[in-house]
């Protein structure tokens, strides 16, 4: 195992009682990378994650972090962890918090830098039970920092906050991770997943279904949707090659394309009186819903 | 491994620290935990005149609330705490951080240990202000050290109730034992004016042992052996210890962390 490897897991398997959580996965994390397992609730996101933290052990297969097995002391030293729900208590101001978490480690960050990492500034003489649901989750993140840590591990870091809260700590993780740190994110946000992630994994039904790019996975499905309402029959359109879908209702097409250019002059030169006329890049959206649907799982 | 264990007390006094600081800004564990016995000594040391019902009726109050207090921080204080950190996962948070995992339960322990050692004093300051009791300065020291140390088995036991059940159904068992144990160890009503059917299975109970030695300080124990209430109290913190640490397992196996 090369330091290149962040996170290696191979045919990794967890069940809970009959409910099988994870199988058959495989996923390995380069250092420096951004993966992010995006998927429904229940996907089995949190678990995978769980596992890579060493919190749970695999019914089958193998992870190592850093080289090492999960939870071991020298990957617990390198490792920040932001987990859903982490009953931080109300009755510790922010610096205590900070000072308690810097404490476990040997080389911290100072808590200066922490707190202007986390947007924590001006709040450290506030007990976290007196902060509002934005700031309790940026000391969740802070104190994810503390070590300094080469792998960020995010388990839907920006569930209850406000859109502004949101993009401030979507910055804050983007400029904390850079290059040199390896993120692993968990959400079913697709927002979230677009602006962190450089690599998508799409969990459904604990399966890895798609592992890509963003712009692979949105070129899945055709990189340009272009929309029109038209009299034009969708046959007309199914056997072109640079067509990758095709749907239909009311009256509106709407085509996934990798060819935008061409398929806008067909449709026009087809049916002139074509209305409504709307040409914009896939959403990763898109791709999502296409892979969770029975035609994208096929 | 200096360095390890020079790092290994920084973060126990770290962790220490903050659960005290976590105690006593938490009004619940103020009025309940430090409260409690404090009352009872109030109104049973100094307003009820026992006279001949109870024998050094003064002293035996000053050691029965003193352990009531260590008792009670030992179950609740410690016990229903960690359970309440396992239940909303701050536990979980510790767990994935390099803080060595032995820490987090000292640092309770020492907490309980102090918070114990705090309400004796204050019993003891108040039994000196109100009534002329009669120790020695001796006996007020071992009085407060045997007194705080006896929270130790305490803690195992509300350690267990912990992590026997849910995490929600912790306060509810602990609440369930910790009065039957006050009643049959001897504590709130004196061992020998129990029935002597209780007294045949009181002996078992750790409060019992407890009070036991804190009993040989004023000379109104049973004569039974300092060794035998030792070793007692450390089968009952080791087999609590050892049966906690098994439910953890078995839990930590099949269901999330």
């Amino acid at each position: 195992m090369t330091e290149e490897v962040a996170v290696d897991v191979f045919n990794l398997a967890k069940s809970f009682k009959e409910v099988k959580a994870l199988h058959d996965l495989s996923l390995r994390v380069t250092r420096g990378s951004r993966c992010v397992l995006l998927g429904p609730n229940g996907a089995g996101k949190s678990t995978f994650l769980n596992l890579v933290l060493g919190v749970l052990k695999p019914d089958f297969g193998s992870i190592s972090v850093f080289g090492k097995a999960p939870g071991h002391i020298t990957v617990r030293r390198r490792t920040g962890a932001m987990l859903q729900i982490p009953g931080i208590p109300s009755t510790l101001t922010v610096f205590e918090h900070l000072r308690l978490f810097r404490s476990y480690y040997q080389s911290p960050l100072s808590t200066g830098d922490i707190l202007s990492k986390a947007g924590l500034e001006g709040l450290e003489r506030r007990l976290y039970g007196t902060l509002s649901g934005g700031q309790q989750q940026r000391l969740n993140f802070a104190l994810a920092l503390c070590g300094n840590p080469d792998l960020l591990v995010l388990d839907e870091p920006s569930t209850s906050h406000d859109v502004e809260a949101r993009i401030a700590l979507w910055n804050e993780v983007d400029e904390f991770a850079g290059k040199e740190r390896t993120l692993m994110l968990a959400t079913h946000n697709l927002e979230e997943a677009e602006r962190l992630g450089d690599r998508i994994a799409i969990f459904h039904e604990g399966r890895i279904i798609a592992d890509a790019s963003c712009a692979k996975l949105r070129s899945m499905i055709g990189t340009t949707e272009i929309s029109a309402k038209t009299e034009l029959n969708i046959d007309d359109f199914q056997c072109e090659h640079h067509v990758k879908r095709v749907e239909h209702s009311d009256g509106q097409i709407r085509l996934y394309v990798t060819e935008a250019e061409s398929t806008v002059s067909q449709l026009l030169r087809l049916d002139p009186n074509l209305k409504n006329l709307v040409v914009k890049p896939a959403s990763l959206q898109d791709a999502y819903l296409h892979l969770l649907s029975p035609e994208g799982k096929n | 491994m200096i360095v390890r264990l020079l790092h290994f007390f920084h973060v126990l006094v770290e962790e220490s620290y903050s659960e005290f600081l976590k105690c006593i800004r938490t009004p619940a564990f103020a009025s309940a935990i430090l409260g409690f016995p404090v009352i009872v000594y109030l109104f049973c040391g100094l307003l009820i005149d026992w006279g001949e019902a109870i024998e050094q009726s003064n002293q035996f109050w000053i050691i029965a609330a003193s352990s009531i207090g260590a008792i009670g921080t030992g179950m609740f204080g410690f016990g229903v705490y960690v359970a309440n950190e396992r239940g909303q996962g701050w536990l979980l948070l510790k767990r994935v951080s390099p803080m060595p995992f032995l820490v987090y339960f000292l640092a309770k322990a020492v907490m309980a240990v102090a918070v114990s050692f705090l309400i004796s004093c204050i019993i003891l300051a108040t039994a000196l202000v109100f009534v002329a009791v009669e120790l020695t300065f001796t006996q007020c020291v071992l009085l407060v050290v045997v007194i705080s140390l006896s929270t130790i088995p305490y803690c195992m036991i509300g350690l267990l109730c912990g992590f026997m059940t849910s995490p929600n159904a912790a306060h509810a068992i602990v609440n369930v034992l910790y009065l039957p144990l006050l009643l049959l160890g001897g504590v709130v009503i004196p061992f020998d004016i129990l029935p002597e059917f209780v007294q045949s299975f009181a002996v078992f109970s750790p409060v019992f042992h407890s009070s036991q030695l804190a009993l040989k300080l004023i000379d109104s124990s049973l004569g039974y052996s300092t060794i035998l209430h030792l070793l007692t109290l450390s089968t009952y913190s080791v087999v609590c210890v050892s049966l906690a640490g098994f439910f953890y397992t078995r839990e930590k196996a099949k269901a999330f962390g």
